[in-house]
C-alpha cells in the first residue's frame, strides 16, 4: 500500500504541463533517434544527458526515459520500410515487418509495432514497480563478494550475448573494465595508466566514451557503406488493432514476461528480449510456418519483448546498481551525474524516486502511444533526409555532447580515440556493448574485489561458499565454460 | 599462409594485455603507507591484463572466426569521413576560430562530398546546386546548434 502511495505521488508530480511537454517532445526525438539508422538509443541518451545536466534530476530521467521507450519504438519504423532496423533491438521485428511492407501492408505492420510496444512497456511497468523493492531487499545481503561475481557476470553475459563471437565480446568486457581503471583508484586514490597527464587523472569520462564508441564508431561504420535506395511507402492504416491484442492474448504475455527476465539479466539488453520473445512465439505457435513471411504474431512478440526488456533493464540499475543492458548503463550514469546513487539502499534512502521511475517509464509509453496513434506518417519524412546529411550534423552533436558536461576539450579526444578503435574493433566482430557495460561495471568491481579480499585476509573461499556469492560465481564460471568446444560436447553428451 | 585478422588481433590483444600485466606489476603498492596488501592499485589491472593475454592467445590458436573472411569495404569512403572528423574536432575546434564557423565548414565539406558519392541513390541534382544545398544547410544547421547549446544549455562552446 506505501508503494501504491508513492506511486501516485510520482504520477501527481508528473501531471503537469511542463513535465507532459518534456514527456512528449523527448519520446518523439528519440522516435526521430529510432528511426534513423546508425543512431542508437544509447547514442540518444548519452547526448541528452550532455542536454539534461543543469535539470532537477527527477526532469533529467524523465527526458531520458522518454528517449529510450520512443528510440527502441522508433527503429522498427526503419526495418518495416528499409529492412535495415533502426536500433539493434528491431532485428527480430524486421523478419515479418519488412515482408509484411512487401506485401502492401507496410501501415499494418507499423500497427501492429505500436500495439507490441505498448503491451510490452505496460507489462514491464508493472513488473518495474513489483519486482524493483523486492530485488532491492534481497540485495541488501549482497557484500563485496556478491556485488564482485554480479558485475563481472554482467559483463561476461553481455559478451556472450550481443555479438556472434563470446570471445570477441569478452575482450571488448575486459577492455571496458581497464579503461574505468584510469584515473585515480577508487580505495586509495593511487593514480592508474595517467602516464603523467593532469586530464588522465580525472579519468575517461563515461560520456565521452560512450559518445565515442556509439556515436562516432556508428558514424563512421554508416558513412563507410553506400547509401541505399528510398523506402517502401505505407499506404494502408496505421492504427493498432485491440483484434490483435485479444488473439495474441498469450503471446503478448509470454513474450513481456520474456522480455522483462531478459532485461533484468545483467548486461544483454532489449535486442535478446526480441530474439527470445521471437523464438519461444514461434515454438508454440499454430502459425509457425508464417513466421518470417509476414507474422503478425512473430512481429508482435519480438515487439512486446524488445519493450519488455527496458523496464526490465531497468530494475536491476535501479536494485542493485547494475545495468540490464547498455542504454539502462547510461541511465544510471545519468542517474549518478544528477546526484542519485542506484544501488540496494536507494530504495531506503530514496523510495521516492523508485517509484518515480515507474511513473516516468508509465507517462513515456502513453506518449509513445499518442505518436503511434497520431503521428506515424509525419515522422515518415525523417527517412527521406539523406544520411549524408545527418551524419556530419549528429557528428557536431556527438563533439559537442563530449565537450558539454565538464567544458574540456580533452573529452573531445577520448570521444576521438574511443570512436576510431570501437569502429576499427567493430569492423572485426568485437560488440561494443560489452566496453561499455566494463566501463560502466569497472569500479564495482574493482572496490568489490580489493574490499573482499581485505574482509577475507586474502582468503578467496569467500567468493565462493556464500549462497548467493557461489551461486553467481558458478553461472559466471559456466557462461565462459559453455563456449569451450570440448566442455560442449561433454554438455551435449550429459544432455 | 598469411595469418587471418582474428589472428592478428589475437596477437595485438596478447601483446596488451602483457603489457597491461607488466604495467600492473610495476604499479606502486604503497607499502610506505602501511596499506593492506590485498588493497593494492594494480590488482584488478593485473587480473585483466592476464585475462587479455589467455583470451587472446585463444583468439590467435582458434584461427579464422565467423568475420575472417570478410573484407572491409567502402575505404575510400571511411578514410574521407575519418579525416573530415578528426580534422574538424581535433585539428581546428579550440583554435580560437568560432564553433558556428568552424562547424559549419566541416558540415559542408562532409554533406557536399557524401551526396555527392551518393548521388545515384539519393538522385541529387547538378555539383553547383549541390553545393548551394548543403551550404544552406551547414550554415543553419551550424548556427541553430550553437545558439542551442550557447544560449539555451548555456554552455561555453570549444
Amino acid at each position: 500500500m506505501e508503494g501504491l502511495g508513492l506511486l501516485a505521488h510520482s504520477l501527481l508530480g508528473l501531471a503537469g504541463p511542463l513535465h507532459i511537454a518534456y514527456a512528449l517532445g523527448a519520446t518523439l526525438v528519440g522516435i526521430v533517434i529510432g528511426i534513423l539508422p546508425g543512431l542508437s538509443a544509447t547514442l540518444g541518451i548519452a547526448l541528452m544527458t550532455t542536454l539534461t545536466v543543469k535539470m532537477t534530476p527527477t526532469d533529467a530521467i524523465l527526458v531520458l526515459v522518454c528517449v529510450y521507450v520512443g528510440a527502441i519504438y522508433g527503429g522498427s519504423r526503419t526495418g518495416i520500410l528499409l529492412n535495415i532496423p533502426g536500433t539493434a533491438a528491431n532485428a527480430a521485428a524486421t523478419l515479418d515487418g519488412h515482408e509484411l511492407a512487401k506485401q502492401g501492408r507496410a501501415g499494418r505492420a507499423m500497427g501492429i509495432a505500436t500495439t507490441g510496444s505498448v503491451a510490452g512497456s505496460l507489462f514491464g511497468v508493472l513488473c518495474l514497480a513489483m519486482l524493483t523493492p523486492l530485488l532491492s531487499e534481497v540485495a541488501l545481503k549482497f557484500q563485496a563478494y556478491e556485488f564482485f561475481w554480479l558485475a563481472l557476470l554482467g559483463v561476461l553475459m553481455s559478451g556472450s550475448l550481443t555479438g556472434n563471437d563470446p570471445l570477441k565480446g569478452w575482450l571488448m568486457g575486459f577492455l571496458g573494465l581497464l579503461t574505468a581503471q584510469v584515473g585515480l583508484d577508487g580505495i586509495h586514490a593511487h593514480e592508474r595508466f595517467t602516464f603523467g597527464s593532469s586530464d588522465l587523472t580525472g579519468g575517461i569520462a563515461l560520456i565521452p566514451a560512450l559518445v565515442g564508441a556509439f556515436g562516432f564508431a556508428e558514424i563512421l561504420m554508416v558513412m563507410s557503406e553506400p547509401a541505399k535506395k528510398a523506402a517502401i511507402n505505407a499506404v494502408d492504416s496505421i492504427l493498432p488493432r485491440i483484434g490483435d491484442v485479444l488473439k495474441y492474448w498469450k503471446t503478448i504475455l509470454r513474450s513481456g514476461a520474456i522480455g522483462v527476465f531478459i532485461g533484468i539479466l545483467p548486461g544483454v539488453g532489449e535486442d535478446m528480449g526480441a530474439w527470445s520473445s521471437y523464438a519461444a512465439a514461434k515454438r508454440f505457435s499454430p502459425e509457425r510456418d508464417q513466421f518470417g513471411k509476414g507474422s503478425i504474431e512473430g512481429m508482435l512478440a519480438a515487439e512486446t519483448g524488445d519493450n519488455a526488456a527496458i523496464p526490465g533493464a531497468i530494475i536491476p540499475a535501479l536494485a542493485l546498481a547494475v545495468p540490464g543492458s547498455a542504454p539502462a548503463a547510461v541511465l544510471m550514469a545519468a542517474m549518478i551525474i544528477h546526484g542519485v546513487q542506484p544501488g540496494p539502499m536507494l530504495m531506503v534512502n530514496q523510495p521516492q524516486f523508485v517509484y518515480d521511475v515507474v511513473a516516468i517509464t508509465l507517462v513515456a509509453t502513453l506518449c509513445m502511444l499518442v505518436f503511434g496513434l497520431v503521428m506515424v506518417r509525419p515522422l515518415m519524412w525523417v527517412l527521406r533526409v539523406p544520411r549524408a546529411i545527418i551524419m556530419p550534423v549528429v557528428f557536431v552533436l556527438c563533439t559537442l555532447g563530449a565537450y558539454a558536461i565538464a567544458s574540456r576539450v580533452f573529452d573531445i579526444w577520448v570521444m576521438l580515440a574511443v570512436g576510431v578503435v570501437c569502429f576499427m574493433l567493430r569492423r572485426r566482430g568485437f560488440p561494443v556493448a560489452p566496453f561499455v557495460l566494463g566501463i560502466v561495471l569497472g569500479d564495482i568491481i574493482d572496490k568489490s574485489l580489493r574490499r573482499g579480499l581485505v574482509l577475507s585476509d586474502g582468503d578467496l573461499w569467500p567468493f565462493f561458499n556464500r549462497p548467493i556469492a557461489g551461486v553467481l560465481a558458478a553461472v559466471a564460471i559456466l557462461t565462459v565454460l559453455a563456449q569451450v568446444p570440448s566442455v560442449r560436447r561433454l554438455f551435449a553428451r550429459m544432455a | 599462409m598469411r595469418p587471418g585478422p582474428d589472428r592478428l588481433f589475437g596477437a595485438g590483444w596478447f601483446a596488451f594485455g602483457a603489457a597491461v600485466l607488466v604495467a600492473s606489476w610495476r604499479m606502486d603498492r604503497l607499502e610506505g603507507l602501511h596499506i593492506n596488501p590485498w588493497s593494492v592499485p594494480g590488482l584488478l589491472p593485473g587480473l585483466l591484463g592476464a585475462l587479455m593475454i589467455l583470451f587472446g592467445a585463444a583468439l590467435f590458436l582458434r584461427g579464422p572466426g565467423a568475420n575472417d573472411g570478410e573484407k572491409a569495404s567502402g575505404t575510400g569512403r571511411t578514410w574521407l569521413a575519418l579525416v573530415l572528423c578528426v580534422g574538424f574536432a581535433a585539428g581546428l575546434l579550440g583554435h580560437g576560430l568560432p564553433f558556428w564557423l568552424t562547424a559549419a565548414g566541416f558540415m559542408f565539406v562532409a554533406i557536399l562530398s557524401f551526396r555527392w558519392l551518393d548521388r545515384e541513390a539519393d538522385a541529387t541534382g547538378s555539383l553547383g546546386r549541390l553545393a548551394l544545398e548543403s551550404a544552406a544547410i551547414a550554415i543553419t544547421a551550424s548556427v541553430a546548434i550553437s545558439l542551442l547549446f550557447q544560449e539555451v544549455f548555456l554552455v561555453r562552446l570549444p
